[in-house]
């Protein structure tokens, strides 16, 4: 397949974008994400379906991606946008793809450290801005100059690799033994394990895998379709959660309930369309100028411009209000989404004219209540909310149906979405203590439990259609020539080999093995076991 | 005595690098908190308890009392996190006599009068001479946020940071 330069320029501003600020907080759970990458690769390139499942099969090797702290392993854009492009247009097999997609994703993930970097310098020109009380300049530094990096950052490579990068790609590959090629094929295939390996690490523990070989085991024998398992594991989540007590014995602490609620009636009132504007500001900013520096502390200040601007009047008021919420800040933004609401809140009190309510107050009370809530926040959204929709999504592009990046993208969107402004809603009413309401009512507990019997499920059955591994191995005795995988493994439990594969991952990532080193070993077996005949498709 | 599986000094405390990735990383079923004003502050207590998942219990002690407590032998078989929000705090242990053979600084917030030293690790004039205190102890300091990424020794970090601060503030 040929790429024109239009079509080039396309997939480099769509990797722009897939990494951007512009999606309502949910691009980094939806754009971001290689299913996503690839079916908007492939609309571009003009084969919509092949894009979609090349993307589906790189995403299953990023199943357990969590971003924790801006910490990043791997770049899903390099992986999932720049990786699709360059398999469709050289013409790979997907499996072929899938192996030359890890060292790309490695490749990327320097950009986001240098982004990480770049972003502390604008946090000085805000910091210069508020110093003169300019509510208008401080959100635009927090939007315009770290996105303009990030186009640069994410859109030139792209357009370079994947204008020029599949003929060096083609050639490399000709150049390799067939033998090579077609070792790498059978990494390819092995990949997905990896992926999926370390989402149970994550989320697996022992007294909850049956679920996890339920899921397995369905899919193979069964070969139910991805929508109807993802509901038996729900229907299995309900049932552990009644059956194993989960609801009843949520363990409380003894910690008397704190009874410290702000005073509604003091409050110099916000407008609704003010809160409104904090909250779309914080949910859709909040990771626009991320850096190493102050994390999210432009981001959370540039939310507050709407509350500044209708709650104080003078330039110093306003300027003392910027510098107070400029500084280190740093969550889960969505769960996280309460201490924004808290801040406002407090601010509002502040301005109504309460003095206790001091600098040192409210920043004590967001950087104590940040920490906790990022716990909670990146369990729930990136470690089960996010592997659990993804899986299904996967699941059903797999089998070339565009509902899989679509139903992924909405059932993903609205849970965010609605979990940022419940959260966020909470914490204006209730201050502080919305934390301990939302945290003591006992939901959390069965839900997460819940959860994880879902997405263990899931991944079970994304397990036996994603991972494969096959040998071609064969004894001859006498006339009679046994081959060990039809007349043997198949025998004793299809899709045994892919199993064993994932969990003996699983155990090396438990056994502290780094997930390089992991990838590492998968290669090496891959290529080594192709070239001695051991590996192969009968 | 307690096995303590990491002295780490983080101010943002139980948060998403400690508990989606150090807590499931070195299998710690306690953490330990040891700071004093969050031994007076019931409501943070609480939080951090209902924060932490489920199988984790969460301590807080002030720091005159942690090195006698963590060096009491009731919680055998039990693998313990201590945090801590600042490199005084983990020096204060030291001269309390309790015995650890790493330091893991994994964030230190930017602020007034701090120079960034590590990602998002930054510190002031105190907090650098406190880390330089402890690693003339003998104990071995490095940054790192999480447990996949690799560790960075303290002699690779500071050194050229301290130069260019002094020249800046002098």
């Amino acid at each position: 397949m040929d790429v024109s330069i239009v079509q080039a320029l396309l997939i480099a501003l769509a990797a722009y974008f897939g990494s951007s600020t512009w999606f309502l907080g949910v691009g980094y759970f939806t754009v971001y994400r290689p299913l996503i990458g690839g079916t908007v690769v492939g609309l571009i390139l003009g084969d919509v379906v092949t894009g979609m499942q090349l993307g589906a099969a790189i995403n299953a090797i990023y199943l357990g991606f969590i971003s924790t702290g801006g910490s990043l392993p791997g770049d899903l854009i390099f992986a999932g946008y720049i990786g699709t492009a360059l398999g469709m247009v050289a013409g790979l097999d997907a499996e072929t793809a899938l192996s030359l997609v890890v060292p790309l994703g490695l490749l990327g993930s320097g950009i986001w450290f240098f982004r990480m970097s770049a972003d502390s310098l604008f946090v000085h020109w805000a910091d210069s801005f508020a110093r003169r009380g300019n509510t208008r300049a401080v959100a635009a530094i927090n939007i315009w100059p770290g996105q303009i990096l990030l186009l640069l950052l994410y859109a030139i490579p792209a357009f370079v690799i994947v204008y020029y990068g599949s003929d060096v790609v083609q050639s490399l590959l000709t150049a390799v033994p067939p033998k090579w090629v077609e070792g790498l094929a059978m990494v390819g295939g092995m990949l997905p394990a990896v992926g999926i390996g370390m989402l149970l690490n994550y989320l697996a523990k022992w007294r909850l895998m049956p679920f996890f070989l339920l899921g397995f085991l369905i899919a193979v024998y069964l070969q139910l379709p991805t929508l109807v398992i993802a509901l038996l594991g729900l229907a299995a989540a309900v049932l552990h959660v009644q059956y194993s007590g989960t609801l009843s014995t949520s363990p409380l602490p003894e910690e008397p309930l704190l009874t410290e609620v702000l005073s509604t009636q003091q409050r110099k009132p916000l407008r609704r369309t003010d809160l409104l504007g904090a909250w779309f500001r914080w949910l859709t900013f909040s990771h626009s100028c991320y850096n190493y520096e102050r994390l999210q502390g432009l981001g959370f200040a540039h939310g507050m411009t709407p509350i500044i601007t209708r709650l104080y009047d003078t330039k110093e008021e306003i300027s003392a209000a910027l510098k107070r919420h400029l500084v280190f800040f740093n969550t889960e933004p969505n769960v996280g989404a309460v201490v924004h609401g808290v801040a406002v809140a407090m601010e509002e009190e502040r301005a109504s004219g309460r003095t206790d309510i001091t600098d040192e107050a409210i920043n004590s009370v967001k950087s104590g209540l940040m920490g906790p809530l990022a716990g909670i926040g990146d369990s729930l959204t990136q470690g089960l909310i996010t592997p659990i929709f993804l899986t299904l999504g996967i699941g059903l592009a797999q089998q070339g149906n565009l509902a899989g990046p679509i139903l992924y993208v909405l059932l993903e969107s609205v849970t965010i979405i609605g979990i940022s402004y419940f959260t966020w809603m909470q914490g204006y009413r209730w201050g502080k203590v919305a934390v301990e309401r939302f945290l003591k009512a006992g939901l959390l507990r069965p839900l997460m439990e819940g959860a994880t019997v879902m997405a263990l499920m899931v991944v079970g059955a994304l397990t036996a259609t994603t991972v494969q591994l096959s040998t071609k191995a064969a004894v001859t005795i006498g006339p009679q020539t046994v081959t060990l995988q039809t007349d043997v493994l198949d025998k004793i439990l299809k899709g045994l080999l892919p199993l064993s594969l994932t969990l003996l991952i699983w155990w090396l990532l438990k056994k502290k093995k780094s997930p390089l080193t992991v990838i590492v070993v998968v290669f090496a077996v891959g290529l080594i076991g192709t070239w001695l005949g051991l590996l192969g498709w009968g | 005595m307690t096995q303590v599986a990491l002295v780490r000094i983080d101010d943002r405390l139980i948060h998403g690098q400690v508990v989606v990735k150090w807590l499931r990383h070195l299998e710690c079923d306690e953490i330990w908190i040891v700071d004093d004003q969050l031994y007076g502050d019931d409501f943070m207590q609480s939080v951090l308890r209902l924060a932490a998942p489920p199988e984790v219990r969460v301590q807080v002690t002030p720091v005159c009392e942690a090195t006698r407590r963590l060096e009491q032998p009731l919680n055998k078989g039990h693998s313990v996190m201590v945090l801590l929000k600042s490199p005084q705090a983990a020096l204060a242990l030291l001269d309390d006599g309790l015995q650890f053979e790493e330091l893991n600084v994994g964030g230190l917030a930017a602020g007034a009068g701090t120079t960034r030293l590590y990602k998002s690790v930054s510190a002031t004039d105190e907090h650098i001479a406190a880390l330089r205190a402890i690693r003339n102890r003998g104990v071995r300091v490095y940054f790192q946020m999480v447990p996949e990424e690799r560790p960075v020794e303290m002699a690779a970090v500071l050194p050229l940071k301290r130069l260019a601060h002094n020249v800046a503030v002098h």
